[in-house]
């Protein structure tokens, strides 16, 4: 009898997980996340245990491909502007009338000093294409039922992690807690949202906080101020002719 | 205050602009706070100068310096730009070279936008506008007029295609470097590409460039080729920048054909570059120039040492083969810690250069560098002497 039950349970569970392709539950929360393009404004905070610094920018993206942020703080940065193109990126400096073009190399460099890779922000991985993805279980996340993902790089994807595990809320695709492991296995940075608000015509956590496990005191908190939606950018707005004129 | 027609002309002009829209005053004083912006920084700059390496005999000096960046969004399509660089000097330096802080009353440029506002025995108070300039933008068109920065540089230490504007590795209190009083119209062929041609004034033919260029990007590397003339050359040049497994490759090549007027041979200058950026933070870069008129010999006549020496592409080091190489290193999101050197592998002579750059709290960096330069008598670094300098910025 109890094999039978425990059969039955494993058969339903696998349904569940077929119902819920896992790969699909990511592509769902990035498109919540993303919009067809977007428009926003986000403070970050670099949180350390004797001093805090703050960056402001605007930003623009469509899809995973396009991406332009504009410095608006601090005044040592402002003016300074970052362009991605698919697998191509600048940064623009207008003080000296500068068009640099960044090498993959400082991609996985952490962006001005935070807990975040430049890769984390632009997000040169497709956590849909570039990853094997499986459902390793369920957990309540700040009272929203969440899918456990787990995902591991495919051998050929040029991703900094050894494996990715994301909490999506079930219902509202929201993606609550992500954890990101070094190449052996090692659990290096957690990320935890917050602060659900209304954004355009959808609801979305405003605060993210990324903390690296090995560092006390050190923080990297993510404020969105505002972001649109589907705001009809083309591919054509992100261009170098635009880095000059963004504000 | 020098007779500066230029400078009183470029004023009437900005009176104008801003008369004509006083003329709607009411709306025009609701609508300047979100169409101006004013920026900048202010440094205080102290040196200590050591001439000679094996005395301990010092010169110091200080400098105040104060940089004003002023944007007008005049309308939809036209932008007005300047930079004010204001500079207060005191000290030794000022005292031992006189007639150098007096020059700085004439302005290099064509237009005259220099002011020396006093200059004693140990003081100098000077004010140059090395930005000043209309933009105009409409569909995939930019033009831009006045005093400018034109920066064609594809590397990061030497820039052969820089053709317009140097910039000197040692001079690190000026990366903005002095404008150029151009006419420049871009034309944007697609996102990643344009055309551009940049005529640069001056009182005679003999003095003005005009060379045009076109960059693009293909493969993940960004191109560009450009022809012109320049002060009595024929330049034909070319850049790119890309990666090797990661690795940022970039390089250029300028290639400097004399007129007959002047006794100069052909000139060929170009530089490489190499830098890699660790996961944990650190980036190393390598640079080598070329200058094929350069010096390839272990002693050379230098007593003119480079530094002294007006900067342009073709004059970035008297030596025919260089090389560079600086790690830098975050400590921290607020502390940065860099160490460079150059060599001229003919005589042996070299610089090296340690940095620590501190950001003290936000908007407040402090800066600590210096520069030693050693070698042979008559070598390229031999007599260079070492420099301390130790920077305050508050940014604005």
């Amino acid at each position: 009898m109890a094999k039978i039950i425990s059969f039955l349970t494993l058969t339903l569970f696998a349904l569940d997980i077929q119902a819920q392709d896992p790969k699909q539950v990511v592509q769902n929360s990035l498109d919540l996340l993303n919009g067809k393009s977007n428009q926003g404004a986000m403070e970050m905070t670099l949180v350390r245990p004797k001093y805090t610094r703050s960056i402001s920018m605007n930003s623009w993206s469509l899809g995973n491909a396009y991406f332009l942020i504009y410095i608006t703080a601090p005044a040592r940065d402002k003016g300074q502007v970052f362009l991605k193109r698919e697998n191509d990126m600048w940064n623009w400096m207008p003080n000296i009338n500068r068009m640099i073009k960044i090498p993959p190399s400082m991609m996985a460099q952490n962006w001005m000093g935070s807990d975040f890779t430049n890769d984390d922000l632009v997000k040169m991985n497709s956590l849909v294409d570039d990853y094997d993805h499986s459902l390793i279980g369920e957990e309540d996340i700040e009272g929203y039922p969440c899918y456990i993902i787990e995902m591991i790089p495919k051998p050929q994807a040029a991703v900094v992690w050894g494996k990715l595990v994301l909490w999506i809320a079930r219902e509202e695709y929201y993606q609550l807690k992500a954890e990101y492991y070094d190449e052996d296995f090692e659990l290096v940075n957690r990320m935890e949202a917050s602060e659900v608000k209304q954004f355009d015509d959808r609801k979305l956590p405003a605060k993210l906080v990324m903390t690296p496990i090995n560092k006390p005191g050190h923080q990297t908190i993510m404020n969105y101020q505002s972001i649109d939606f589907n705001v009809g950018l083309e591919e054509s707005f992100f261009s170098q002719q635009n880095m000059r004129r963004v504000k | 205050m020098p007779g500066s027609k230029h400078f009183y002309w470029c004023i009437v002009l900005i009176l104008i602009a801003a008369g004509s829209a006083f003329a709607q005053q009411d709306k025009f004083l609701d609508s300047l706070k979100y169409k101006t912006s004013l920026d900048g920084y202010a440094k205080y700059v102290h040196t200590v100068i050591l001439p000679e390496v094996d005395s301990l005999d010092m010169v110091t000096d200080n400098f105040f310096h104060n940089r004003l960046n002023f944007q007008w969004n005049l309308s939809k399509h036209w932008t007005f730009n300047s930079s004010m660089r204001n500079r207060l000097f005191w000290g030794e330096l000022v005292r031992l070279n006189k007639e150098l802080f007096s020059s700085l009353a004439q302005d290099p440029g064509f237009l005259d936008l220099s002011i020396l506002w006093s200059d004693g025995d140990s003081y100098a108070l000077h004010t140059i506008f090395d930005r000043l300039f209309f933009t105009y933008e409409k569909g995939n068109l930019n033009l831009i007029v006045g005093r400018h920065r034109v920066n064609w540089g594809m590397t990061f230490i030497w820039n052969p295609n820089d053709i317009f504007n140097s910039y000197s590795f040692f001079d690190f209190d000026y990366e903005e470097r002095p404008g150029t009083d151009a006419i420049e119209i871009n034309y944007y062929t697609s996102a990643t590409s344009q055309f551009g041609i940049v005529y640069e004034l001056s009182d005679s033919l003999k003095g003005s460039s005009l060379a045009t260029r076109y960059r693009w990007n293909a493969n993940t590397y960004d191109f560009q080729v450009f022809g012109g003339y320049q002060r009595q050359y024929l330049v034909l040049g070319g850049g790119w920048a890309g990666d090797i497994k990661g690795a940022g490759f970039r390089g250029e090549g300028t290639y400097f054909i004399s007129g007959s007027d002047i006794d100069q041979d052909n000139q060929f200058v170009a530089s490489m570059d190499l830098d890699y950026a660790f996961p944990k933070g650190l980036i190393i870069q390598f640079s080598y120039l070329f200058n094929s008129v350069g010096l390839n010999s272990s002693t050379g006549d230098y007593s003119a040492f480079f530094l002294d020496r007006a900067l342009s592409a073709q004059t970035l080091s008297p030596a025919m083969h260089n090389l560079f190489f600086q790690g830098t290193y975050p400590v921290s999101p607020i502390v940065n810690l860099s160490l460079a050197t150059m060599v001229n592998p003919a005589d042996g002579s070299w610089f090296v250069g340690p940095t620590v750059d501190w950001s003290v709290v936000e908007n407040f960096d402090f800066l600590l560098t210096g520069q030693l330069f050693r070698g042979n008598p008559m070598t390229l670094f031999g007599d260079g002497g070492s420099f301390l300098f130790m920077r305050f910025k508050y940014s604005f």
